[in-house]
């Protein structure tokens, strides 16, 4: 699954640490969402659109769309 | 009781504080593994008990012989706290490692008993093969080596 996580972090002017907080994950947890390498249950999705205000589908797309 | 510390915090609890390396956390080893060492201390003291008084009726040795093992139950809820601290990559990491110590070590103990059924091992060889920290030496090595192995997929 792709996502713009990373773009909307720096976009807020986040460290990697901050969003985890924010999110009550671990950094590394963070950093492998980012680099798309562990995809979150949908409950952190929905946390982490909802932390940016926007719709899942505008974080989260699957890679063959 | 031990784990109730870590509860508190907000940050969700790391595999790494376990393991030797930068995120190890005395603390948290403390606080997940202390009543596993209390166990091996009872298990420590009844078999020196046993080597004593070995002439103890049955219901003594019994008794003996459980305590430790109704102490580590106690060590399995803080461990079940700890992995339920954790956040949800984390957790999947660990049940895998997990699934893979428990298989790989049954797999291992099989094979061992089979190869000691047709007398391949000498019994200087497989004596530790009887012993209850066996397995349990087993599970734990694996466990490690399925954490390493796992957890580089998502690095």
């Amino acid at each position: 699954m792709k996502n713009k996580l990373r773009d909307l972090r720096a976009a807020k002017e986040w460290s990697q640490s901050n969003l985890a907080d924010k999110l009550s994950v671990s950094r590394q947890t963070v950093n492998a969402i980012e680099t798309e390498r562990y995809d979150p249950s949908l409950p952190l999705a929905f946390k982490i659109a909802r932390l940016f205000k926007l719709k899942i589908e505008d974080v989260f797309e699957l890679a063959d769309e | 009781m031990l784990y109730t510390g870590c509860i508190m915090n907000n940050q969700p609890s790391l595999p790494e504080e376990l393991m030797f390396g930068p995120e190890f956390s005395l603390r948290a080893n403390l606080r997940v593994n202390s009543w596993a060492f209390v166990a091996m201390l009872l298990s420590l003291a009844g078999d020196l008990l046993l080597e004593r008084y070995g002439d103890w009726n049955a219901i003594q040795r019994a008794v003996i012989a459980i305590v430790p093992l109704a102490v580590s139950l106690l060590w399995v809820r803080s461990f079940v706290r700890w992995v339920r601290g954790m956040d949800e990559m984390h957790r999947r990491l660990t049940f895998d490692a997990c699934l893979f110590a428990t298989v790989v070590t049954l797999f291992v103990v099989t094979a061992w008993h089979l190869l000691d059924q047709t007398g391949i091992f000498p019994a200087k060889v497989n004596a530790h093969f009887h012993t209850a920290s066996f397995p349990i030496s087993l599970v734990l090595a694996f466990y490690f080596v399925g954490y390493a192995r796992i957890s580089r997929r998502y690095k």
